[in-house]
């Protein structure tokens, strides 16, 4: 049982409070992604928890453990960096045997996990290689290797697919998903990349400077975002929001903003009642459909449409934002539920 | 140039840029000999005349090429005191690189790692200790030294030597270990190793060759240094103190004999750990 509780976590460097009293309860094996943009403090928050960093108050437990107060080598954690950080002078082997020399593993079992993971990577023709003659893919592969061999309670990644480029990336989500699935290890993966966010986690915690706005699994972030933030921070493109004068039917008290995705609209060429009257600024064709840019009396929005409706930029379409998808927001940015 | 086509200008261009490069490449070659030969070409002067007759030496016209006569260098080696100082100038300069290195790597390792308050008045304070020349620190350092028992000692006199020594081994061991990414001793403090097995495993290994230079480099300035072993040292001179005491009074062909037996342990030492000095100081060595 390997659970991770955060509990107000504060941090600050000179004036800037980078982290603002953040709690988080990570579940056994659970897959957490800690996502915003830089300098939101999701970076630091893993280092906290890494125990590279020191927090200012706040505790940290790993399991039933108190170790907020420990050194990274007594935490029985294993982290990923972006940068891969491969000892540059040993072999890859060494390199996947690092963690468990230096917990006296017996050789045996050092040699057991050292092939095991190697191969679980697919490295295992690069054992007697240096990280000077492998690709970068090949170390990120080693980083992990090196990161699983220990057989750590939380494996922590800190942007570990950020350097590699984008084909790539794709490819080693894809193996990390269903390499990590298969380890069971409690995770937490930093990244500012939403897609990456969502395709790996089983929850996303999305952070905005210092803070977390929301913690909760992918769909839940996308369909419901806690605060404005979130939902301009998820979707591509983001949420729109406006205001509700042009609204009809029921506003819920306290609301001044209506959160609704691109998507969500039903959308018409002739005009109809309390359908919006919009002016397309800009169509980009997108191949699974179509991105307009619109305009309705100096409200921007964007909206998504099926490419079947021919539409040129100048045009009138005529909107109603579907009514289960609406979403109403406070003047603090909060949602109403 | 209005009945001149596009092309012809177009290749007049080509031409004359072509010119040119060549003539910056004609400058760039030279200045290279220039200066190579600068440095060259009185370590050659020196070499043919230790190994000629004193004849030679004396006579004229010079000769460019040596005749391998080996009167002046075995008369130097075996002159009283050669083999003595020779050895002085090798202990205080094996003390020097050594306290240089203890103390230099880590002051290094934390201007690279820490925040510190005073880190950049701490930067400027050791190369401030540059700024004043040794004839004006040898006397009063004479001064201390007797009053504290530590002159005519080769211990003494290396300490004055690991002060003109430490700035640069410290500022040289501080920029190694800042292009050593810190990521990888995180790394090996998440694996399992407290900051000092860190240090060994992982930033030792990678910080050697460039740890090595800055040692030799050490050696080096004690080796080169004059004017503080001539002053601290009475007994136990070291071969430079040696040679500006007795030299001034030998015959011509002794003292070039003295100024090779001086300059090639530097040489040798240099040549051997050139590879590391270069990519001590970022020159791309392949």
């Amino acid at each position: 049982m390997t659970t991770i509780t955060v509990e107000n976590i504060k941090k600050s460097f000179g004036d800037a409070d980078i982290l603002k009293s953040v709690s988080l309860d990570i579940k056994d094996q659970e897959f957490t992604v800690l996502l915003g943009p830089s300098g939101c403090g999701k970076s630091t928050l893993l280092r906290i928890i890494a125990g590279l960093e020191s927090q200012d108050s706040g505790i940290i437990k790993i399991g039933d453990r108190v170790v907020s107060h420990l050194p990274p080598r007594e935490r029985n954690v294993a982290m990923v960096f972006q940068n891969y950080a491969v000892f540059p002078h040993m072999t890859v082997f060494e390199n996947i045997a690092f963690g468990l020399r230096m917990k006296k593993a017996p050789e045996k079992k050092i040699k057991e996990n050292v092939e095991r993971t190697a191969a679980l990577m697919h490295i295992d023709h690069l054992l007697k290689r240096y990280s000077g003659q492998l690709s970068g893919g090949q170390r990120q592969r080693v980083a992990v290797a090196r990161a699983l061999a220990v057989e750590p309670d939380v494996l922590l990644m800190d942007e570990p697919l950020s350097n590699l480029d984008a084909l790539l990336r794709l490819q080693m989500r894809a193996e990390l998903k269903s390499v990590l699935e298969a380890s069971k290890t409690t995770t937490v993966y930093v990244t500012h990349d939403q897609v990456e966010a969502m395709s790996l986690a089983d929850r996303i915690a999305v952070m905005n400077s210092g803070r977390i706005d929301q913690y909760d699994v992918p769909d839940e972030i996308y369909s419901n975002p806690a605060t404005e933030y979130v939902g301009s921070f998820i979707g591509n493109p983001p949420m729109n929001f406006i205001s509700p004068d042009y609204q009809v039917g029921t506003i819920p008290a306290g609301a001044t903003q209506l959160g609704i995705r691109p998507e969500d609209f039903n959308v018409s060429k002739e005009a109809r009642d309390n359908y919006w009257p919009i002016t397309v600024l800009t169509r980009e064709k997108l191949g699974s459909h179509q991105q307009l840019s619109a305009e309705l009396n100096g409200q921007l929005f964007r909206v998504n449409i099926p490419n079947e409706i021919e539409i040129e930029s100048g045009n009138t379409l005529y909107l109603m934002p579907k009514e289960d998808k609406k979403r109403w927001y406070t003047e603090g940015g909060k949602i109403i539920l | 140039m209005s009945d001149l086509s596009y092309d012809e200008i177009l290749e007049k261009e080509v031409r004359e840029a072509n010119r040119k490069k060549k003539m910056w490449r004609w400058l760039f070659l030279s200045s290279v000999a220039f200066l190579v030969s600068w440095i060259l070409f009185p370590i050659y002067l020196l070499a043919v005349n230790s190994l000629s007759s004193a004849d030679v030496v004396n006579g004229w016209p010079k000769s460019f090429l040596p005749e391998f006569d080996m009167e002046s260098l075995s008369f130097f080696m075996e002159y009283y005191g050669v083999l003595n100082a020779l050895k002085n100038s090798l202990i205080a300069a094996l003390f020097t690189m050594v306290i240089a290195i203890g103390l230099g790597t880590p002051a290094g390792y934390a201007l690279a790692r820490f925040d510190f308050r005073g880190k950049e008045t701490f930067r400027m304070l050791i190369l401030l200790t540059r700024a004043f020349p040794m004839p004006l620190l040898a006397l009063p350092l004479a001064v201390i030294f007797i009053n504290v028992g530590l002159d005519d000692s080769l211990f003494g006199l290396s300490l004055v030597h690991t002060a003109l020594a430490l700035p640069f081994s410290v500022l040289i061991t501080s920029s190694l270990f800042l292009g050593i990414p810190v990521e990888l001793e995180e790394a090996a403090w998440v694996l399992g190793c407290n900051r000092w097995q860190a240090f060994m495993k992982v930033v030792m290994p990678l910080a050697l060759p460039g740890l090595t230079a800055s040692a030799v480099f050490a050696f080096v300035i004690s080796w080169n240094e004059v004017f503080a072993a001539a002053v601290l040292t009475v007994n136990n001179q070291t071969l430079t103190a040696f040679l500006v005491q007795s030299l001034s009074t030998s015959p011509v062909e002794v003292k070039f004999a003295g100024g090779l037996i001086l300059i090639l342990p530097a040489i040798l030492f240099l040549f051997v750990v050139r590879k590391y000095l270069f990519s001590m100081w970022g020159i791309a060595n392949r």
